[in-house]
């Protein structure tokens, strides 16, 4: 067990942090802030994808025949490390990169890892995920999107739902039914979907943070290259399962781990100037004790992210414990802004542009989207009977 | 970096664990009462009390993060506590004792042959040291020590203090036969600890029993520091072991003709569990981390621990408790023993809210650091 860097892991993170200080616009995060309105924002996080990829610090752990840098473990760590301290902006192309990526990269053809993944890495093309439909949530295998074979394509029809991202998304990787005759598994295909093809609408959803990041994306006669299909023709479950491993994974946690903890920082400087009964509210042991337990359990996020990693290093197969990691997260993430409202004292009830809203209301918008961490990517009951099935071996 | 026991911690965990279950059949906990010989002798034959002793006094000389997933089995088997008072005290003399002291102390410790109890806590004391009310003056040691585990058997009390008024604290190894010594065994939640409460009356010390080796005055903050870490991970044993026992229990115990583990609520619970002391195990293994390389934030990194690897401990307990139906509340099956020591584990060495603000404390320091540094960059 070792927590120190070498000579050349230093010298990567001097050359990561003084990139980072040219690249992000002038007084960025004390007088520079992202675009306040969604698409303007979206644009901005595009373009700092973009900003990532040409300063070769983008998807760093891919090969480099991808347009990776071969990271190691501990690199992948330190960027995490440095993006966190920088206070970068979020990715927009999240879902391409972590997911469509990793995918790819596992399950996908060489063709098919030549055309798509570049791409990705320089956010030339974001992507979405076409999983959930209104009759298949946690019953992901329910799936009713069809796609029936007509000569050298597939014909998609259907409704995907909850698609992040849809209405920015140049594709869509989505799992369809091929084969409605058989167990449902085994029915299903993994089919990248082009979402510039005829046929395919989005309409956006209204989040209950009143954002409207997450669509309903409907697909009426869309025609597919049969090329377009990963892994084999009825054979996309497995995929599927191995990509929301990568969802639920420690390459996924430590990315997030960063946002979260920017939202602590900013919070403990948020309750050290803020005033109540002419104290600052960080004196207040109440609230101190709140603080202290999120912060114990960001860090164990990070901690624990890192373990696994260093397991998987050694050759250890990724398998069930990526649900631990999720569950875990999405509830310490849960609790930490429930304290930072609860912190807020009467000031809590005011958000968004109101005079008196702290922070410019973010602790409240955070709040709110926080409420879908325990349900996205598998909910905390799905994770849960994943863990007691198959880690603890409780009957189904 | 790499966040991993190697093969031979591995491998030394293996052979321990192997020879602790052999020592301590859970069936006979209760019959064993105070009496920690089973685990002493088998600890001193293999050697495992030279762990943190340093070769040249005829230790092992190796670290904390050697011992870590030993800690852990010692919690898992309810092992008695004297064993990891007597590792942590291996730790202090061997960095804070002078050479002479270590020559006096070392060997015998790690031969299993001297044993050390603790005695840090005080009934109207918090957990800090600077505001303890035992002292040491015009060489006499006052005060008044609780929770001295196994205090009756000890040869040796390692006994934190305030010199005089001041603020300063040093650690005193005080024999337990000494004159003006008296150890009176204390009703203990966990009878199995053998606790005592142990009055030092005007207790003449000589100069060579205070610690005066590198950097005295650090030497009750490293006992704390060792002691939360270690606890820490006894703590976690604990509930690895419920969430074990529990899941055990929910696949063969039937109801409605079902195993109880197929019922939601049941299998939910113990999913939960297991997330957690996965965290838990992450939180002990930094701590042994950052306290064997003496980094910077070892002292965050023990605190870290203790909060969140005993508030598992206990709620596994509670939560196993629960699952194992009006079983888990009988004496006989016996998993009140697990949460009574997790009791201990919690109220010893600080308990989850004084670490809580430790961390929060250290946090807000080090941010304030990062912010001057980046002022005087700019």
């Amino acid at each position: 067990m070792d927590f120190n860097y070498s000579p050349q892991e230093e010298e990567f993170r001097a050359s990561l942090r003084s990139w980072l200080a040219d690249a992000l616009p002038k007084g960025w995060g004390e007088t520079v802030f992202e675009p306040e309105d969604e698409d303007g924002r979206a644009r901005f996080r595009i373009e700092w994808e973009r900003t990532l990829f040409r300063g070769g610090w983008a998807c760093i752990h891919w090969p480099r025949e991808f347009g990776g840098r071969d990271a190691t473990l501990v690199e992948q760590a330190i960027y995490a490390e440095e993006l966190a301290r920088a206070r970068v902006p979020e990715g927009i192309n999240i879902i391409g990169r972590n997911l469509a990526g990793s995918t790819l990269l596992e399950y996908g053809t060489n063709e098919q890892k030549q055309r798509y993944l570049p791409k990705i890495v320089s956010c030339d093309e974001v992507w979405c995920q076409g999983f959930s439909e209104p009759g298949a949530g946690s019953d992901l295998a329910s799936v009713r999107t069809r796609a029936e074979l007509d000569s050298d394509h597939f014909v998609v029809n259907g409704q995907k739902v909850w698609t992040s991202y849809a209405q920015y998304s140049d594709w869509c990787f989505a799992l369809v039914r091929t084969d409605p005759d058989v167990r449902k598994h085994a029915g299903l295909t993994f089919l990248l979907i082009d979402m510039k093809s005829p046929g395919v609408s989005t309409r956006p959803l209204k989040q209950i943070s009143g954002e409207n990041e997450f669509n309903e994306t409907f697909f009426d006669n869309v025609r597919v290259p049969v090329a377009n299909v990963v892994g084999t023709v009825n054979g996309g479950w497995k995929i599927a399962m191995s990509t929301l491993a990568h969802e639920r994974g420690p390459e996924d946690a430590l990315g997030r781990q960063i946002r979260f903890k920017q939202e602590l920082d900013q919070l403990m400087a948020t309750l050290a100037v803020l005033q109540r009964d002419g104290k600052p509210l960080i004196e207040n042991p109440v609230i101190r004790q709140g603080l202290g337990q999120s912060v114990i359990e960001l860090e164990l996020m990070r901690l624990t992210a890192l373990r696994q990693l260093s397991q998987y290093e050694k050759g250890i197969e990724r398998g069930a414990e990526a649900s631990a990691n999720k569950l875990y997260w999405s509830h310490a993430a849960q609790d930490m802004f429930e304290r930072a409202i609860d912190a807020l004292g009467p000031l809590a009830a005011l958000s968004g542009k109101d005079p008196l809203a702290v922070a410019g209301g973010r602790f409240q918008l955070s709040y709110l989207q926080s409420r879908a961490f325990s349900i996205y990517s598998g909910s905390s009951e799905i994770q849960r009977n994943i863990i007691g099935e198959r880690i603890l071996g409780l009957p189904k | 970096m790499n966040f991993d026991f190697d093969e031979q911690q591995v491998e030394l965990h293996s052979t321990v664990a192997r020879a602790l279950a052999d020592a301590l059949p859970f069936e006979t906990h209760e019959m064993r009462g105070s009496d920690d010989s089973a685990a002493w002798d088998m600890m001193a034959e293999l050697g495992l009390f030279g762990i943190l002793v340093p070769e040249a006094h005829g230790g092992l000389g190796l670290s904390l993060v050697d011992l870590a997933l030993i800690a852990e089995e010692l919690g898992t088997r309810l092992a008695p506590q004297s064993i990891i008072d007597t590792l942590v005290a291996a730790d202090v003399i061997a960095r804070h004792a002078s050479e002479r002291q270590r020559g006096e102390w070392l060997a015998a410790l790690a031969s299993g042959g001297l044993r050390v109890a603790l005695a840090w806590h005080e009934a109207g004391a918090g957990y800090e040291p600077s505001r303890m009310t035992t002292t040491f003056r015009d060489g006499v040691l006052s005060g008044e020590k609780i929770l001295v585990a196994h205090a009756a058997a000890a040869d040796w009390l390692l006994v934190p203090f305030r010199h005089g008024d001041s603020v300063r604290t040093g650690l005193a190894m005080v024999p337990a036969g000494a004159k003006g010594v008296t150890r009176a065994r204390s009703e203990s939640v966990d009878p199995s600890c053998d606790h005592h409460k142990v009055l030092f009356n005007r207790v003449a010390i000589a100069p060579a029993a205070i610690l005066d080796g590198r950097a005295p005055q650090d030497a009750a903050a490293r006992l704390f520091d060792v002691a939360a870490a270690l606890f820490s991970a006894a703590a976690l044993g604990i509930a690895g072991e419920m969430v074990r026992r529990s899941a055990e229990y929910a696949r063969e115990r039937v109801q409605f003709d079902k195993p109880i583990g197929s019922f939601q609520a049941i299998k939910h619970k113990c999913a939960d569990m297991y997330t957690q002391v996965v965290a838990a195990r992450a939180a002990a293994y930094y701590a042994v981390c950052v306290l064997s390389e003496m980094g910077e934030d070892g002292p965050r990194g023990a605190s870290m621990a203790k909060a969140f690897c005993v508030d598992t401990a206990v709620e596994c307990c509670h939560q196993g408790i629960q699952v194992h139906g009006g079983m888990g509340f009988t004496w006989e099956l016996g998993l009140h023993h697990f949460l009574r020591r997790a009791r201990i584990l919690a109220a010893s060495f600080g308990d989850s809210d004084f670490h809580r603000e430790r961390v929060i404390e250290a946090t807000l320091e080090q941010a304030a650091l990062a912010a001057e540094e980046a002022r005087s960059a700019a």
